[in-house]
């Protein structure tokens, strides 16, 4: 039988090694990684299995595993789409500065 | 508004059809990532999810689509092996699944004698139409296979940090006795620098081990890989203590019992002191014993004689050679010393054996474990891109 219990142990262990599993939930959202999102599946996975098997405990193990998705999502592509943005910006900022360089001579 | 509409009752069976088989294998196993959303959350989730594909088509009596699909993941896993096989997520991933599918194919075979934990909702959920034993034996078979394949990769990740890590790097300050100078400390500290330590050692099992706990891997495996893993870290400083004079001393002695009970602290704290591991430390710890124990009358013989019950006779007397006093208050061990010894031991009938065989693989088994999972309760991730197969 699986026992869930027994696996309580290594859970302060976890805070060991750069914070392990438990460590992600203690971290600012804006720094979380998607593998700190898979500690935080991993953590929680481990405490609902420790409810049993009640079908509302599944009902919500799978509501759960869908935020955890949409989490997911977003640390991933919500950076990503940042840092485009911030590429973008310090070009036109570039482009700006660029131009006000060469403003006057343009004029006269 | 939304009206609530009644769950549907589900039988805990998936359908698809035929011809998304390849789809199905694909992204459940050839392209599934060892870490996950949803198979962190679930462990074991690919396992539960290709059984419940097995249920299906077992329902409809298709004996073609079960036997194709079971050839298709077999052949699937044994793909992912092939290609991502020297990485231990991969490996220990697929090894934990592999035995997952095994247990399920067991729990719901229809079988008394693997019924005994289930529920009444899962007798009722057991396959009806066809026997499945035949393919037991082969993804067991499998499971010996990837089990052996994880073994060799821990093997490799483990090997050079051992006679660092063991043996020369030095835990207990000062004790080289000679060495001990500010200015020679100092630069011997910038050598260790890159070199590994026990703690590489000890971090190096913590990751494993963290590694097999997240893949849900059965307790009773993880017990055997952890035996595993100490037999080759013993096995390996053992074996590079009876072929070096300069780890020959008592200070190594001390040095490497002060190692063990790191390791032997460590199995207590992962509630691992049943698992064997320890006693595969037995050979290295009476060798670290014999360093340091008085080696100059016939008592302290005997003593010795009685003690190293796990070496053989050529391991205490290659270590008795090769012992190299570290102070002026000891001797060497005289040669007649060692022929005493040799003398006593004549009777003993064992192996002329001098080094271990550090690539010797315990027998691995997989003692049936069931899961009170309810398999109607299983709904598909998003994340898993199983869009295609529906709920039975």
């Amino acid at each position: 039988m699986e026992e869930p219990p027994v696996r309580e142990e290594e859970e302060e262990e976890g805070d060991g090694n750069d914070l392990g599993p438990e460590g992600a939930l203690g971290k600012s959202p804006s720094q979380l990684t998607t593998e700190d999102v898979y500690d935080i599946s991993y953590v929680m996975g481990r405490e609902l299995m420790a409810l049993g098997s009640d079908p509302r405990v599944t009902q919500l193990q799978f509501k759960i595993v869908r935020v955890l998705e949409m989490l997911e999502t977003l640390v991933s592509e919500g950076s990503l789409e940042a840092e485009e943005l911030r590429l973008e910006r310090d070009s036109l900022r570039k482009e700006v500065q660029a131009l006000r360089n060469r403003g006057p001579v343009a004029t006269s | 508004v939304n009206i609530p509409r009644k769950e549907k009752d589900f039988q805990g069976m998936l359908e698809y059809k035929k011809e998304d088989e390849q789809k199905l294998v694909k992204n459940l196993i050839l392209e599934l990532k060892p870490r996950g959303v949803a198979v962190n959350l679930i462990p074991g989730l690919p396992a539960y999810i290709l059984f419940m594909c097995v249920r299906h088509a077992d329902y409809l009596n298709d004996d073609q689509k079960v036997r194709s699909l079971l050839t298709s993941t077999i052949n699937s896993i044994k793909k992912v092996l092939k290609k991502r096989g020297d990485d231990f997520e991969t490996v220990s991933f697929w090894l934990s699944n592999t035995c997952r599918f095994l247990h399920c194919l067991k729990q719901y075979s229809g079988e008394e004698g693997f019924m005994k934990h289930n529920t009444s909702r899962q007798n009722e959920h057991c396959l009806t139409n066809f026997d499945l034993a035949e393919y037991r034996q082969v993804l067991s078979d499998l499971a010996i296979q990837i089990y052996q394949q994880l073994v060799r990769v821990l093997e490799s990740i483990l090997q050079p940090m051992i006679v660092s890590g063991m043996l020369e790097h030095e835990t207990i300050q000062g004790m080289s006795g000679v060495k001990a100078t500010g200015l020679r400390k100092r630069t011997s500290s910038i050598a260790d620098e890159g070199a590994y330590t026990l703690d590489s050692i000890l971090q190096q099992l913590n990751s494993f081990h963290s590694v097999m706990c997240q893949h849900g891997m059965d307790p009773e495996l993880i017990k055997q890989v952890v035996k595993q893993m100490f037999y080759i870290v013993g096995a390996v400083t053992l074996n590079n203590l009876l072929l070096r004079k300069d780890m020959c001393s008592w200070s190594k002695g001390m040095q490497i019992r002060y190692n063990v009970s790191q390791l032997e602290e460590w199995l207590r704290d992962k509630n691992l002191m049943n698992s064997g591991a320890k006693e595969t430390l037995e050979p290295l710890i009476q060798a670290a014993q014999l360093l340091q124990v008085k080696k100059k009358t016939d008592e302290d013989a005997e003593a010795i004689c009685s003690m190293c019950n796990s070496l053989t006779t050529a391991q205490i007397v290659k270590v008795l050679f090769l012992y190299t006093p570290v102070n002026e208050f000891e001797e060497r061990v005289s040669v007649s010393f060692i022929r005493t010894i040799q003398v006593r031991l004549r009777d003993r009938k064992d192996s002329p054996q001098l080094l271990m065989d550090a690539k010797h693989t315990f027998p691995v088994t997989f003692p049936f474990n069931p899961s009170s999972l309810a398999l109607e309760t299983i709904q598909i991730p998003a994340s898993l891109g199983l869009g295609f197969i529906s709920r039975v």
